[in-house]
C-alpha cells in the first residue's frame, strides 16, 4: 500500500499544480478537496459540484482520476476502502510537503 | 552537498542558499533555494525592476490602452521594442511609447502638472483610444507625485476616459515580480468589476497569465471557440482594458503563468468565487490535460476529445518527427521562472529531453516547489544566477541548447551553445500542440546547426 | 527658402528618439578595457541598457547594478554602492576601472559618491594594493538632456577623473563621439593614411568578436585606462561629435592646454574633406594621394546614383545631433531635400549651433523643418496629416513609422536592431559617403521592386 501511495504522490507532484498554489489555506483545501474527489469519482460516488469551486476541484480530479487509471493498471480495480486509504496516504503525503513541513514562508503570509 | 557554493560565488558565499543541486531521495522539505530576496549588487544578476514587471509583463500587453510612464524618458524607452506580443489591433501596443519626459525642474518642483498635460496630449494624438494606465517610476515616486489626483481630473475633464494607475516604482522590490504584485492587486481591486460584458456562451472563462507572445493567445482563443468557450478576459495577452474589468463574470479562470498572475486568479477567488484552475499550456501532452479540465469543468468533454483527436491527429506526427534528433539531448532553461516548471516535464515526457540546469530570475520559493517536484536529480536550480555562476554551470552539465534572452544567448554562442529565445522565443507560437512542435523544430535547429559544428574546427591545426 | 527651427508643440513624449542619461555613460563604459561599471539605481536601469546594446550589436556587455531596492530609496543607497564595487572587485580579477554611474533615483536621494570612492579607495589600497583598480563617478541623473547628454558627460567625467600629466606624446585624442565600431575603424584608416597617430577614446573596434574554436573570444572596448590617462599628454584633440565628446576635449583644452578640434562631423565628401584639411592644419601633415584617390573612387560610385536616383527626394532624419546635422549636409550634397530634422532632446546649444544655421542657407528650393526636443510622434504625425517623405534616416525605434507609412528607409545611428550587421559599417568618411549613398539607393530600389513602381526602370541600369 505505501508504494502505491508512493507512486501516486509522485504522479500528484510532478503532474499537477494545485498543491502548490499560493498559500497554505489553498493548498490544504486543493489537496483534500481534490484527492477527496478522487476517492469519490473512483468508486462512483457522487461529487459536489454545487459551485465553480467545487466543480473546479471535480474537473481536477476528474482528470486525475483517469490519468491514474491510464498510468497504474491497479488502480481501477481498488475498493472503495482501498482507494480511500491510497488517497488518504496522499493527502498526508501532500500535506507534508506542502502545508506542514514547507519551506516557503510566504504560504503563510495573510494577504496574496 | 545539496546547496552549492559554485567556485564563482567563493567571495560571495551568500549565494550558496540561491544554488540547488538535486540529489536522490531530496524533496522540498529539506532544500529551497531561497528567492525573491534582495539582489547582490555587482553581481551581474539578471533582473529587471518593478516597474518593468508591472508596465512590460502585463499592462503593456493590452491593444487598447495608452500606457504613459510618468518619469525620466528612459523608463518608457526601455520598455518599448524588447517584446514580442502582437495584437489583433495592428500590433498599437507594441507601436508606441508614452513619457512625461520629467526634467530636472519637475523633480524640485514636482512633475503633476506635466503629467497632466502629457495625459491630454496623448488622448489627443490617440483620438479613438479612451483607456490609459499611467505609471511612477523611481524619480516620480521619490517627489511623491500624486498620480491618482492628475488621472481622476483627467477622467473628469474628459468624460469618456478610463485611467488606471500603478505605483510601482523601479526600486520598490527586488525584481520585476513586485511590479506584477501590485499591478495585479490593485488592479482586481479598482477595475475588475466595473463593466459588465455581453455574455454570448454558458461556458465562460478568463484565460490568466498568457502574454500572447508571438501568438500564444490566439491559439488558446481558437481552441475555445471551437469547444464553444467564451474568453470573458484574457489577462492580458491580445486584451482589452474594458474586458479585464469583467473578469467577474466569469465561471473559471485557467492561469498558466502562475508567477505574474497567480494574485488575480487568487483574488478573482476569493472575491468572485471564481476558482482558480491551474494549467499547463505549454507542452504537447499537458495541453490535452488542460482541455481536458476546462471539458470536465463544463460537462463539454466530447468537444474537447473532438479538439483534442483532430490537433493530435495534424500536430503528432510532425512532433514525432523530431523525436530522434533530440531525445538524450541536454537543456538548459534560464528565464523568469514559471517556464521552468512548465518545460522541464514537458520537454523530458514528450521529447525525451534531459533538463540539466534551470535558473530563474524573479521566481518565488513556490516556484521552486514546483519546479524542483517535477525537476530531475542532478540538476542544477538556481534562483537569481549570474553570469559567472553561468559559465560555471555550463561547464558542469554541458547543454546542448539554452533557453534564454537575446543578450545572454549571444554570451553562450561563444561558447558553442546555440540559444533559443525563452522569453520572446525564435518562431512561435509555443503554446498549444502546433506550439510544442514550433519548439521542438527550433531546439532541433539549433542543436543540429551546421555552423556550430563548423566553429568548433580549428583551421590552424589541420586535420579536416 | 526659410529654415524653420522649433520647439516640439507638446510637453510629453511620444515614441522617444532618445534614452536618458546614464545609458550614455554605460556606452561610454562598455568601450574601455578591463572595466564593468556600476550603475546606482533601479536594475532595469541597467539590464535594459545591456538588452539594447545587445540588440544593437548582437553581442553581450557586461554592466552591474547597485540593484536598488525599497530600504536604499528610504535610507540611502551607497552601502549597496560600497558592496557592488567589492563585489566586482573580489570576482573579476582582471578588472581594472570601475566608473559608479548614477540615476535619477540616486541622484534625487542625494547619495555622496564620492564619499564611497574615498572609502573604497581605502580598502582598494588595504586589501587589493597591487591592482591599481579605479573607481571613478559618473554624475548622470536621468532627468537631464538624453543618452547622447550623458555620452558626452560620461566622456569628460571619465577623462576628468584619469587624465593625467606626463611626457607629451605626439598623438591626438580621438573622441569618435557616440558612433559604430565601423566607424572608428574608418577614422583609425583616415589618421594612418594622414600619418597622425591616434589615441582613439572609445576603441570600439573590438566589439566584433567571433566564436572561436578554443570559445576564448568575448566582445570588449579596447581603450585602456593608460590611454585615458594620457589624454592630458596628446598633442591635439579631435572630437568629430560636438555633442558627444566636445565636452572632453574642451576639457583638456583649459586644463591641460591639449588644443582642441571639434564638431566637423566628416559624413559626406565635403564635411570628410573639411574633416582632413583641419587635421592637416593641426598637424601640418598633408592630405596623401591615396586619400585623393579614395575620395575620387567614392564620388565615382554615388555620381552612378546622384542625380538619377537620389536628386529631390525628400529626407526626414533623426538620431544623435551630429549625425543628424551631418546627414542632412551630406543629402544637400546629393541633391536630397532633407525636409524634416528632429533633435531628439531640449539641449540649448542646437539653437546656437552655427552649422544649423548653415544648413538653413543650403537648403534651396524646400523648406526645411528642425524640431527640438522632438519625439518621433513628430514624424509620424505629420505622415499621417500627408506630408510626403521619399525616404527616412534614422535608428530602429522608427520602424513603424517606416512600415505603416511605407517609406524607404535606411537604419544609421543607434539602436539598429532590425536589421543584420549595420554597425560594421562605417557613415564617416569617403567609405562611409559611399556605403551610405548606396545603401539608399538599394533600399529604393528594393522598394521600387516591392511597390512595382517603375521597376523597369533598373532594366538597364
Amino acid at each position: 500500500m505505501e508504494d502505491r501511495i508512493g507512486l501516486v504522490y509522485s504522479f500528484v507532484m510532478e503532474r499537477c499544480l494545485w498543491q502548490f498554489f499560493s498559500r497554505n489555506w489553498d493548498r490544504e483545501e486543493n489537496i483534500r478537496r481534490i484527492m477527496g474527489d478522487v476517492a469519490k469519482i473512483q468508486s462512483g460516488q457522487e461529487v459536489d459540484r454545487s459551485t465553480n469551486i467545487a466543480n473546479s476541484h471535480y474537473a481536477d480530479a476528474k482528470i486525475l482520476a483517469s490519468q491514474l487509471s491510464q498510468r497504474f493498471d491497479w488502480f481501477d480495480g481498488l475498493s472503495w476502502a482501498k482507494v480511500n486509504e491510497i488517497c488518504d496516504g496522499v493527502i498526508e503525503k501532500l500535506m507534508d510537503i506542502a502545508v506542514v513541513n514547507s519551506l516557503n514562508a510566504e504560504r503563510n503570509e495573510s494577504k496574496y | 552537498m545539496p546547496m552549492a557554493l559554485l567556485e564563482a560565488d567563493v567571495k560571495i558565499p551568500e549565494r550558496k542558499k540561491h544554488v540547488y543541486i538535486k540529489q536522490p531521495g531530496e524533496d522540498t522539505k529539506q532544500y529551497l533555494p531561497a528567492s525573491n530576496i534582495t539582489t547582490i549588487p555587482g553581481s551581474l544578476s539578471e533582473r529587471g525592476c518593478s516597474y518593468c514587471g508591472a508596465k512590460l509583463v502585463i499592462g503593456g500587453v493590452l491593444k487598447d490602452t495608452i500606457q504613459i510612464i510618468h518619469g525620466p524618458v528612459g523608463c518608457s524607452y526601455n520598455t518599448w521594442h524588447t517584446k514580442r506580443y502582437p495584437s489583433d489591433a495592428d500590433n498599437f501596443q507594441i507601436k508606441y511609447a508614452w513619457s512625461t519626459d520629467m526634467k530636472e525642474s519637475n523633480v524640485v518642483f514636482g512633475g503633476e502638472a506635466r503629467l497632466k498635460k502629457s495625459m491630454l496630449e496623448a488622448f489627443a494624438a490617440f483620438p479613438d483610444k479612451r483607456r490609459m494606465m499611467v505609471y511612477t517610476t523611481c524619480a516620480t515616486a521619490l517627489i511623491g507625485d500624486d498620480i491618482k489626483a492628475v488621472a481622476k481630473e483627467v477622467q473628469d475633464e474628459l468624460g469618456d476616459v478610463d485611467i488606471f494607475c500603478v505605483e510601482c516604482p523601479g526600486f520598490a522590490g527586488v525584481s520585476q515580480s513586485k511590479g506584477h504584485h501590485v499591478f495585479n492587486i490593485d488592479w482586481v481591486n479598482q477595475k475588475v468589476g466595473t463593466v459588465e460584458p455581453d455574455i454570448t456562451s454558458d461556458f465562460t472563462i478568463n484565460i490568466i497569465g498568457d502574454y500572447n507572445i508571438q501568438g500564444d493567445a490566439y491559439v488558446l482563443q481558437r481552441y475555445m471557440d471551437e469547444i464553444g468557450v467564451q474568453v470573458i478576459a484574457h489577462f492580458t495577452g491580445n486584451g482589452t482594458y474594458d474586458a479585464c474589468r469583467s473578469m467577474h463574470r466569469a465561471k473559471l479562470s485557467i492561469t498558466n503563468c502562475a508567477r505574474s498572475a497567480g494574485y488575480i486568479a487568487n483574488e478573482l477567488q476569493k472575491q468572485y468565487g471564481i476558482p482558480r484552475m491551474d494549467v499547463d499550456t505549454w507542452g504537447f501532452d499537458y495541453v490535452k490535460e488542460s482541455l481536458r479540465k476546462i471539458g470536465a469543468f463544463f460537462n463539454i468533454e466530447d468537444r474537447v476529445e473532438a479538439l483534442i483527436e483532430r490537433e493530435v491527429a495534424v500536430h503528432g506526427p510532425r512532433l514525432d518527427g523530431f523525436k530522434a534528433g533530440l531525445a538524450g539531448k541536454k537543456v538548459a532553461i534560464w528565464t523568469g521562472g514559471p517556464r521552468l516548471w512548465h518545460w522541464t516535464k514537458a520537454l523530458e515526457d514528450d521529447l525525451g529531453m534531459e533538463v540539466v540546469a534551470m535558473a530563474s530570475k524573479f521566481g518565488h520559493q513556490e516556484d521552486f516547489e514546483k519546479v524542483i517536484a517535477r525537476g530531475r536529480v542532478g540538476t542544477v536550480y538556481i534562483d537569481d544566477g549570474n553570469e559567472l555562476e553561468f559559465f560555471e554551470v555550463i561547464d558542469m552539465v554541458k547543454p546542448d541548447v539554452i533557453f534564454t534572452g537575446p543578450r545572454v544567448g549571444e554570451l553562450v554562442k561563444k561558447v558553442h551553445i546555440p540559444y533559443i529565445n525563452g522569453h520572446a522565443y525564435h518562431n512561435g507560437p509555443y503554446m498549444g500542440f502546433e506550439g510544442a512542435v514550433n519548439m521542438a523544430r527550433d531546439m532541433s535547429n539549433a542543436i543540429h546547426s551546421n555552423l556550430f559544428k563548423l566553429a568548433k574546427r580549428d583551421i590552424s591545426k589541420g586535420g579536416f | 527658402m526659410a529654415t524653420l527651427v522649433k520647439d516640439k508643440p507638446r510637453t510629453g513624449c511620444i515614441n522617444p528618439i532618445f534614452n536618458c542619461q546614464p545609458c550614455g555613460a554605460q556606452f561610454a563604459a562598455i568601450g574601455i578595457r578591463d572595466t564593468i561599471a556600476l550603475v546606482h539605481g533601479g536594475q532595469g536601469c541597467c539590464t535594459f541598457v545591456r538588452l539594447m546594446f545587445a540588440q544593437h550589436f548582437k553581442e553581450n556587455f557586461d554592466i552591474a547594478s547597485s540593484s536598488l531596492h525599497e530600504d536604499a530609496a528610504v535610507f540611502g543607497g551607497t552601502k549597496r554602492v560600497i558592496d557592488g564595487v567589492k563585489n566586482l572587485v573580489l570576482r573579476y580579477p582582471d578588472l581594472k576601472l570601475i566608473p559608479i554611474i548614477t540615476t535619477c533615483s540616486t541622484e534625487t536621494i542625494g547619495d555622496d559618491i564620492e564619499a564611497c570612492i574615498v572609502e573604497l579607495d581605502a580598502w582598494l589600497k588595504e586589501n587589493h594594493p597591487s591592482r591599481g583598480i579605479r573607481v571613478i563617478p559618473i554624475h548622470t541623473p536621468s532627468y537631464k538632456g538624453s543618452q547622447a547628454m550623458g555620452y558626452n558627460a560620461a566622456m569628460e567625467q571619465i577623462v576628468r577623473a584619469l587624465a593625467k600629466r606626463g611626457e607629451p606624446s605626439k598623438k591626438v585624442n580621438v573622441f569618435t563621439g557616440w558612433v559604430n565600431p565601423g566607424d572608428v575603424t574608418e577614422l583609425k584608416h583616415l589618421f594612418s593614411e594622414m600619418g597622425i597617430p591616434a589615441n582613439i577614446l572609445m576603441d570600439t573596434e573590438t566589439f566584433a568578436s567571433g566564436i572561436m574554436p578554443d570559445k576564448s573570444s568575448f566582445a570588449y572596448g579596447d581603450t585602456t585606462v593608460s590611454d585615458l590617462a594620457n589624454t592630458a599628454n596628446a598633442f591635439a584633440s579631435v572630437a568629430p561629435c560636438a555633442y558627444e565628446g566636445g565636452l572632453a576635449a574642451k576639457y583638456l583644452e583649459s586644463e591641460f592646454r591639449v588644443p582642441s578640434m571639434v564638431g566637423v562631423t566628416p559624413i559626406g565628401i565635403e564635411n570628410t574633406d573639411k574633416f582632413l584639411r583641419q587635421l592637416s592644419d593641426l598637424t601640418g601633415r598633408r592630405i596623401p594621394r591615396s586619400l585623393v584617390e579614395e575620395r575620387a573612387r567614392a564620388i565615382d560610385s554615388i555620381v552612378d546614383l546622384g542625380h538619377m536616383f537620389l536628386a529631390g527626394k525628400r529626407v526626414a532624419i533623426y538620431g544623435d545631433p551630429d549625425l543628424v546635422i551631418g546627414l542632412a549636409d551630406y543629402c544637400i550634397e546629393l541633391g536630397m531635400e532633407p525636409v524634416l530634422l528632429l533633435m531628439g532632446d531640449d539641449l540649448k546649444g542646437y539653437k546656437k549651433d552655427t552649422r544649423i544655421a548653415e544648413l538653413g542657407k543650403k537648403a534651396v528650393g524646400f523648406e526645411m523643418e528642425v524640431i527640438l526636443n522632438a519625439d518621433l510622434w513628430e514624424l509620424e504625425r505629420r505622415l499621417r496629416d500627408g506630408m510626403k517623405l521619399d525616404l527616412i534616416l534614422g535608428h530602429s525605434k522608427g520602424r513603424f513609422i517606416a512600415i505603416d507609412y511605407q517609406v524607404p528607409m535606411v537604419r544609421v545611428g543607434f539602436p539598429v536592431f532590425d536589421r543584420a550587421g549595420m554597425w560594421k559599417n562605417p557613415i564617416f568618411g569617403y567609405h562611409g559617403a559611399e556605403w551610405l549613398a548606396e545603401a539608399i539607393a538599394n533600399e529604393f530600389f528594393a522598394h521600387m521592386e516591392f511597390k512595382k513602381d517603375r521597376e523597369w526602370i533598373l532594366n538597364v541600369w
